[in-house]
């Protein structure tokens, strides 16, 4: 048992500028953090307080990390600096990760770009759009960490600016209260899971996924060990609103601004299984790739039925509540659990280092970039709707369809494929979820997934016969959505159908060679 | 350009045609009737072709002249192939389609509201529905089917009945539970054989979960609960009856003459070729289905006084046959079902054209309140009772045909207990008489019950060009079946022997 | 130093756990639960700083100097947060927090 101090001194002795990691590869991390200083400075230098251009400079910003996530070759070394077991701090920016980031700066432009939309004299505070770069920045490390600091710093990063935007419209009552229950419900699972952390590492010795797993391969099943994987896994669903910690969601969604939400069904539920494929997924042990089904000795199945009987609950708990909701908002918060419920499904059945593993990850992969477009496509309503009825009630959309014929078609559009219905892209991501399910024999968890689609039309064909079946209804409580909505929704709806039925196995494929590429070889 | 993708494609280019320039509703109208009509010249022509080719070659469904494949989809595994093609049994239900489409499309000529969204509504199904028959790729097999739900929703739930919302609700909700059913057992195919590919399918089906005679069951009941929902059979068909009241009269006829022969057209492609030993065991269940069906659907259409519920019930029942037929596995079981598809198609769409032509004039439906309708419109009754003795199963019409062509391939079916079943069939035949006669006697003999608004008159020009040519085909095939039989006849042989070697 | 080994700072941790449990669970106050977290958040540093010692690798300390830092910045966010809805809702009770339902 070495004190701490010779211990420091040691690491200390191993500092050396040859030795600094280059930033290149990760340009887009280091671009966001600069980005929200920039914002901050722009903010200092002009004095005031708002100002309508942030929004601009956000999407600028936006639009840069994004074409430098494109341009950043992924390579599968970690980036660090090497103090302590392998590198505190570090990550690894691969294929899969960039794939990731691409989603989130996707996801944060549209967020700034409805924000701006929505008319909110909110959007022009500064320092919400640096909350939004942190919480980006966050995110594009959650998706490359590679070891357990990292992780669970930008974890928190990622929970805690999520907090900040669900709160942020301060004179409003729910958003305060969405915020409130966000964190409190936040700040427990962070807790709890950094304990199981901390089990984690007490068993195995390292920080660095790799190490861990080897570790745990060659040991044996513990009540410790059972114990850190119960509780890991409580933080992981909580982030990504799944049973039994999503009673979140509903409320948070429907308090905050809806671009807020759909960051946070988006973005935030993305970067809770870019890191969750990591940990539960790749590659056997000789890998140099992390896994946490190998955390637990024999703990393929002990995690596998974790996920299983999680995604099963997660998927039932989502469709049948919401059933019953008329707040449209709300009935999206559903929808997000129970998508979160196909995603476990799928990586309830991986087998870790085998090819159907692969797959099963390129179709979340796939699935994430259908799911980016049909939650924007569908939260944009909800913000159109908020900005000019006033409300995200569905009734508010009553005979909708015969004043803005184009409008109501795209949102139709846009549910369909949320239910999963050929011919849009929806369905083909349901498709490539539920494919790996029923190859590796999955049927009961495979048909109570495909019931649960069936049973999802309910409550996504409401508002579509609001708008086509029932007369109109008051003028002042109707949505009125003008040239633009009506652009930026057939811009995001548009894909829907066609890459429902011509070119979405590129996109498959481009899914595919980044896991192919990704950290295990 | 291939016969088939033109068929299919054709009533979309409608559809689109109706956006741009369907805005006077007599043209909308007309470019939906057009574009139908000119669909029915194209089935005509395959039929033709069909017929024309080497009878043998063309019973093995992917190689017939007709056929095409593209790559359409590649993905590292997942592969799919645009590919259509045609054989005995689905070219026949082309025909029924191609039949159907101008006469639904010209009953719908009465409806006042929005006929534009309307007729395109129409020409995305029909596109879906000619897809259904003709796909030989599994992938492109579920998009077709899945694309028949949305417009049925909209044109039930836009342009029906008092409960027509919730009427298309449950439709939809009810299909697409069986669609996902049936989606979930592709998958496990696809998984298993690696290919979308239906005859590939049908020649490795063997290997299927070889050896695992549970699994093979359990994906043979997803695949059949979700056709039967289609067909519809006991207990899976009480969407039926709301659907079919609550549609306008046009989507009453297709929804009957076509959408309910989709059902049984999976049965026959997918289910049963790709499961034989699990249709073997599973025998007492269908044979209890079906005929449960057939009894219950005449029990239930004996105690309506609605006239259309009536005709809804009395689907339920006729379908039963089909299943009857198809599970007995016989050629005459099959050739009669097949026969029995394309009869109930004619016959019952003949049944909803006549009751929408009465409701038109006096917008009601209740039996009790017509009468004596013989002695005022005495054209209208002679074109009733074509239609409605056919449904009976009269000789000289198609259904005798087909009832017949059932009951002898099911009674000299080898499956156990295959003649008690169609003993206990038969009572529907019996029963069948009875609510078609009673029916007939409360409206159209006696005295006339009511005074009516206006005076009734008999059926307009259109109205008979509608229901002339569903008569005399129906006469056609009741008093020359060979002239359909001869063409089926290989795809049935071809069919049966499928389960040579199970039945023993 | 003597008797004092590994477990016994397994078990303080776990017991600070269960009380941080307690605290959230059983209390219907916003503060009182963040003060849990604090207390859940404490022991995991226990935890890491106790296996730093027993493994002899310098990360379990680095990372409970970490955790100590966000702990410190999660108060702020979760204070400032409850500290608004306060504002609205006038109560620190959780069982006041119902604008949204169902």
């Amino acid at each position: 048992m070495t004190p701490l101090l010779p211990l420091l001194a040691q690491e200390a002795g191993k500092l050396s500028w040859d030795r600094m990691p280059s930033p290149g590869r990760i340009a887009p991390e280091l671009f966001l953090c600069l980005w929200a200083v920039v914002i901050l400075v722009v903010d200092l230098v002009r004095g005031k307080g708002s100002w309508k251009h942030f929004t601009t400079l956000s999407l600028v910003g936006c639009a840069i990390a994004f074409a430098l996530a494109v341009f950043t070759a992924p390579g599968n070394d970690a980036v660090g600096y090497g103090v302590g077991s392998g590198g505190v701090g570090a990550l690894t920016p691969d294929a899969i990760s960039r794939f990731f980031k691409l989603i989130f700066l996707a996801t944060g432009f549209l967020t700034v770009l409805f924000m701006r939309r929505s008319a909110d004299a909110y959007a022009r505070e500064p320092e919400l759009h640096v909350i939004l770069f942190g919480a980006l920045a966050g995110a594009c490390y959650l998706a490359g960490a590679s070891e357990l600091i990292g992780f669970y710093l930008a974890f928190e990063m990622v929970s805690y600016t999520g907090f900040l935007l669900a709160g942020y419209r301060v004179d409003d009552p729910k958003s305060a209260e969405a915020g409130g229950k966000f964190v409190m419900f936040g700040a427990v699972s962070s807790a709890v899971m950094l304990f199981g952390l901390s089990l984690v590492y007490g068993a195995t010795g390292s920080m660095q996924f790799a190490d861990i797993a080897k570790a745990l391969a060659s040991q044996d099943a513990s009540p410790a060990l059972l114990v850190a994987s119960v509780f890991v896994f409580a933080g992981f669903a909580f982030k990504a609103a799944a049973f039994p910690m999503q009673f979140w969601c509903p409320d948070v969604y429907e308090g905050a601004p809806a671009p807020v939400a759909m960051f946070l069904a988006v973005a935030s539920k993305a970067a809770v299984f870019s890191a969750a494929i990591r940990v539960l997924m790749l590659g056997p042990v000789t890998d140099t790739a992390p896994t946490l089904t190998q955390l637990l000795p024999h703990g393929a199945t002990v995690t596998q039925t974790i996920l299983i009987f999680a995604s099963a609950a997660t998927m039932c708990w989502g469709n049948f509540a919401a059933l019953r909701q008329t707040n449209l908002q709300r009935m999206l918060a559903y929808s997000s659990i129970a998508h979160a419920g196909y995603l476990l499904m799928t990586a309830a059945v991986v087998v870790p280092g085998a090819q159907s593993g692969r797959d099963a990850v390129s179709a979340m992969l796939f699935s994430f970039v259908i799911y980016l477009v049909m939650s924007a496509a569908a939260f944009y309503v909800v913000t159109v709707m908020r900005r000019d009825a006033g409300t995200a009630e569905v009734g508010a959309l009553r005979g909708f369809a015969a004043k803005h014929p184009l409008f109501a078609a795209c949102f139709a559009l846009v549910l369909f494929s949320l239910t999963g219905l050929p011919p849009t892209a929806g369905f083909i991501a349901k498709l490539q979820l539920f494919q790996p399910v029923v190859g590796e024999g999955h049927f009961v968890l495979a048909a109570i997934g495909l019931l649960n689609g069936a049973v999802s039309l309910y409550f996504y064909a409401k508002p579509i016969g609001l708008m086509y079946l029932a007369s109109e209804g008051p003028p002042e409580r109707t949505p009125a959505p003008n040239g633009t909505d009506r652009t930026i929704l057939a811009v995001l709806s548009a894909p829907l159908l066609v890459l429902g039925l011509l070119w979405w196995d590129s996109i498959l494929e481009f899914a595919q060679t980044a896991v192919a590429a990704g950290r295990n070889p | 350009m291939n016969l088939l993708v033109l068929i299919t494609f054709l009533p979309l280019v409608g559809a689109a045609l109706l956006l741009f320039a369907g805005r006077q509703a007599q043209t909308a109208r007309w470019i939906g009737l057009g574009f139908s009509a000119a669909t029915t010249v194209l089935a005509f022509m395959a039929w033709n072709q069909f017929a024309a080719g080497p009878q043998g070659h063309g019973a093995v469904f992917g190689s017939s002249p007709l056929a095409i494949s593209v790559p359409w989809i590649e993905a590292g595994k997942f592969k799919v192939n645009f590919a259509m093609d045609v054989d005995g049994i689905s070219v026949f239900m082309v025909l029924l389609t191609g039949i159907l489409a101008p006469i639904a499309a010209a009953a719908g000529f009465g409806i006042e509201r929005n006929p534009r969204g309307f007729y395109a509504l129409y020409l995305l199904l029909l596109s879906g529905m000619y897809g259904t028959f003709v796909a030989e790729d599994l992938f492109l097999f579920y998009v077709f089917w899945e694309v028949m739900l949305l417009p049925m929703y909209f044109l039930i739930g836009i342009w029906g009945g008092p409960k027509r919302e919730f009427a298309a609700i449950k439709f939809f909700l009810y299909t697409l539970a069986g669609s996902v059913l049936m989606l979930g057992a592709f998958l496990a195919i696809y998984f298993k054989l690696g290919t979308f590919d239906i005859s590939e399918i049908l020649v490795r089906q063997a290997d299927i979960y070889k050896g695992e005679p549970a699994t093979r069951l359990t994906l043979f009941a997803a695949l059949f609960i979700g056709f039967a929902i289609k067909v519809p059979l006991f207990p899976f068909h009480t969407w039926l009856p709301l659907a079919h009241v609550e549609a306008p009269t046009p989507i009453s006829v297709i929804l009957a003459g076509v959408l309910l022969k989709m059902g049984g057209y999976g049965l026959m492609r997918m289910a049963y070729p790709w499961f034989p030993d699990a249709v073997v065991t599973a025998w007492p269940w269908l044979a209890t289905l079906a005929v449960v069906s057939i009894i219950y659907g005449a029990f239930v259409a004996m105690a309506q006084t609605d006239w259309k519920k009536l005709v809804a019930y009395s689907s339920v029942s006729h379908m039963g046959y089909v299943i009857l037929g198809l599970s007995a596995l016989t050629n005459e079981g099959v050739t009669g079902a097949v026969l029995q598809m394309f009869s109930h198609g004619l016959l019952s769409g003949m049944m909803f054209l006549l009751v929408g032509v009465m409701y038109d004039q006096v917008h009601h439906r209740e039996m009790a309140r017509f009468g004596g309708l013989a002695s005022k419109l005495p054209k209208y009754t002679f074109i009733a009772m074509v239609g409605f003795f056919g449904s009976l199963g009269l000789p000289g019409l198609s259904g005798f045909v087909s009832e017949m062509m059932v009951f002898f391939g099911a009674f000299g079916s080898k499956l156990p207990d295959a003649k008690l079943y169609t003993i206990i069939g038969t009572i529907g035949v019996v029963m069948g008489a009875v609510y078609i006669l009673v029916m007939i006697q409360k409206i159209f003999l006696g005295k006339p019950k009511e005074k009516h608004e206006h005076e009734l008159h008999e059926p307009s020009v259109r109205e008979w060009l509608m229901l002339a040519p569903l008569g005399v085909l129906s006469l056609v095939i009741g008093v020359w079946p060979r002239v359909a039989v001869d063409i089926i006849d290989p795809s049935v042989r071809a069919f049966t022997a499928l389960f040579a070697s199970h039945v023993k | 130093m003597s008797g004092l080994g590994l477990n016994h700072f397994l078990v303080l941790a776990a017991l600070l756990f269960a009380t941080g449990v307690l605290c959230v669970t059983l209390r219907r106050n916003a503060i009182g639960l963040l003060i849990g977290v604090e207390l859940m958040l404490n022991a995991a540093n226990v935890n890491l700083v106790a296996f730093h010692r027993w493994h002899g690798n310098v990360d379990g300390a680095v990372f409970a100097v970490f955790v100590i830092m966000l702990a410190a910045a999660e108060a702020a966010v979760a204070l400032s947060i409850v500290l608004h809805v306060f504002h609205h809702a006038a109560s620190i009770s959780t069982d006041d927090y119902t604008e949204m339902k169902g």
